[in-house]
């Protein structure tokens, strides 16, 4: 009986790899279980060279990222377990907003009373995803005895579609501020998601398309231009 | 041969290049390119913009009239939020192009198509057998209401640039009314519950798939094991039948009693394997059945919190159709509890929610007089 084990796993891996080679992106498969491969449907435009042109003007900014309070503890739940720990996306959006490096000053204000920002910029993101089960890996894991899910061969198929809305306050104006703003759509879509790795749906990552496209907005059309 | 391999790759590329694009929200993704675009976009390509996102809202509106798949909660806002975001992109062109009376009329169809699409699932949670339409006039606020301040944004924009101050302050109203509702724990927790409710759909689909596999082996692994046990018998029985041949009385005897035994044997293997079979088939309903339920509980328990996040002042709790809703819940809740969620939970919870309405027709008069 032993002697046939060995002929059948070899056939199943191959069958499985077989599988996987035909369901999924060419290449991805040579790169599971640790690389984290995903699409998204957007393609942000690029505030880098406009950045770049006027970055002496941008750098003498100053930027307030609006907290929302009320996302303290908000986290995602399926059959009352926690799947995804959210924080605010403002808090990220701050964070991308340092990193990008292109604003003299970025802080976290609490509220838009008494805020000395030039910009002051909130934005929400509404995410919903989805995870699906591809059958037939699933079924060559359960052939290959599990064996399949141990070496990391992905049967969920994860896709988040995002809506990002965006207010920008020009503060810097005697009068009430100038709004504007902007609203973001992308649809991402993960593959090789296994038993190791799961994508994170409210992460920095997972959120940087819509953030690039609110600062495109921003420097664009909210007036960070105009001195 | 090498320019057949290059064609047919082409052909493929462009194919495939047509199948997205020709989605809602394909469409809207290489419309929003112009809407976008650092320059004032020339006539033809704001004419082919428009078409385009004018033909993705009638896409999402007609997948979701007539796909099966567009109307699962966990898809249904995917196609839905397309239509005010196509609506919304046409705004920002028209204002681009200085058409303010034409982006004045895209923002407010983009929130009056919000008003009737977005969470319009909610309506199909329901299970078999319950009252219809339970939830016909629930909505799923926050969606609506964000769609409704990018709507004013882009008005207060289009008039800050027009110069039209007095529509430009009732615009900045407009947003600061969003912006209180949005910011406000209300919302938030509107936004959980709904997330709770879309989970719930795909992490049904996911289980129940994963059952169905399971089944399927199970059924398998089992009639492989009948069919050599099948063959095993076969086989002895004739070994048996072979060995009566040409043998001595007694031994003929002997072989019978063994061929009876045999016969007996395989019998009650067969009737345990039955039974066996039996017991999967009754295992993988009962599993069935407890994701169904599973998911109807989640939805419900969804729904129902959020009646708990009204915040009202003491004024309405004393009245006495406030009364009445709690009184009403609370027999919901113990219902609930005891029994799960049946026809007669669903007839419960359609009390709950004509209850509400009357506490809002209520308070609207005593605010008239």
């Amino acid at each position: 009986m032993y002697r046939l084990f060995l002929p059948i796993l070899v056939t199943c891996l191959l069958l499985t790899s077989c599988a996987e080679i035909i369901y999924l992106p060419p290449a991805s498969w040579l790169v599971f279980p640790i690389a984290e491969i995903s699409s998204n449907s957007i393609e942000p435009q690029d505030y880098r060279k406009v950045a770049e042109e006027n970055g002496d003007l941008l750098e003498t900014l100053s930027v307030g990222v609006l907290r929302n309070k009320s996302r303290k503890g908000w986290n995602s739940r399926v059959e009352g377990e926690i799947v995804d720990e959210r924080i605010d996306e403002n808090v990220l959006l701050a964070e991308f907003l340092k990193g990008e490096g292109i604003f003299g000053d970025v802080v976290l204000i609490d509220s838009i009373q008494n805020a000395d920002q030039d910009f002051i910029i909130s934005c929400s993101v509404d995410c919903i995803y989805n995870i699906e089960l591809d059958s037939c890996m699933y079924m060559m894991n359960c052939i290959t005895l599990g064996i399949g899910s141990i070496i990391g061969w992905p049967h969920h198929n994860s896709s988040a579609f995002y809506v990002g809305e965006s207010i920008v306050y020009d503060n810097r104006g005697d009068e009430a501020a100038v709004v504007t703003g902007t609203m973001a759509m992308n649809y991402k879509e993960w593959y090789c998601d296994n038993i190791y790795w799961r994508p994170s749906f409210y992460d920095d990552y997972a959120l940087e398309p819509l953030f690039e496209q609110m600062l495109y907005e921003m420097i664009i059309n909210g007036g960070c231009l105009s001195g | 041969m090498k320019q057949l391999a290059t064609s047919i790759a082409a052909a493929l590329l462009i194919a495939l290049g047509f199948a997205a694009c020709s989605t809602p929200r394909g469409l809207y993704e290489s419309a929003i390119d112009t809407v976008n675009q650092a320059e004032l976009p020339d006539n033809d390509d704001a004419i082919d913009a428009f078409e385009d996102l004018d033909e993705a809202v009638a896409l999402a509106k007609e997948e979701l009239r007539t796909d099966e798949d567009a109307r699962s909660p966990c898809v249904h806002d995917q196609t839905a939020y397309v239509i005010p975001m196509a609506l919304l992109a046409k705004a920002r062109l028209h204002g681009r192009l200085t058409q303010v009376p034409q982006a004045e009329d895209a923002c407010w169809a983009a929130i009056g198509d919000a008003g009737r699409y977005l969470g319009r699932y909610i309506t199909k949670f329901m299970p078999a057998g319950g009252p219809q339409h339970l939830f016909a006039n629930y909505s799923v606020f926050f969606r609506r209401e964000k769609v409704r301040r990018h709507g004013f944004t882009v008005l207060k924009e289009i008039y800050r640039k027009a110069a039209e101050r007095d529509l430009e302050e009732l615009m900045r109203a407009q947003i600061a009314f969003s912006d209180i509702y949005l910011r406000s724990s209300v919302a938030h927790d509107e936004e959980e519950f709904i997330r709770l409710a879309e989970n719930s759909d795909w992490v049904r689909r996911y289980n129940l798939e994963k059952e169905d596999i399971g089944y399927a082996f199970q059924v398998i692994l089992l009639s492989l094991a009948m069919a050599a046990q099948q063959a095993a018998y076969q086989q002895q029985q004739a070994q048996l039948q072979q060995g009566m041949a040409g043998a001595d009385p007694a031994t003929q005897a002997d072989l019978q009693a063994q061929m009876r035994q045999l016969e007996m044997q395989m019998q009650n293997n067969m009737q345990q394997m039955m039974e066996t079979a039996r017991k999967i088939d009754e295992a993988h309903a009962a599993a069935v059945q407890s994701i169904q339920n599973q998911f109807h509980n989640t939805v419900v328990g969804a729904l129902v919190a959020n009646f708990e996040m009204l915040e009202l002042s003491a004024e309405v709790k004393n009245l006495a159709s406030y009364q009445d809703l709690q009184r009403k819940k609370e027999a919901f809740d113990d219902y609930v509890a005891r029994e799960g969620f049946d026809q007669k939970a669903a007839a419960a919870l359609h009390e709950v929610r004509t209850s509400l309405d009357n506490l809002t027709r209520d308070l609207q008069q005593r605010r008239r007089q």
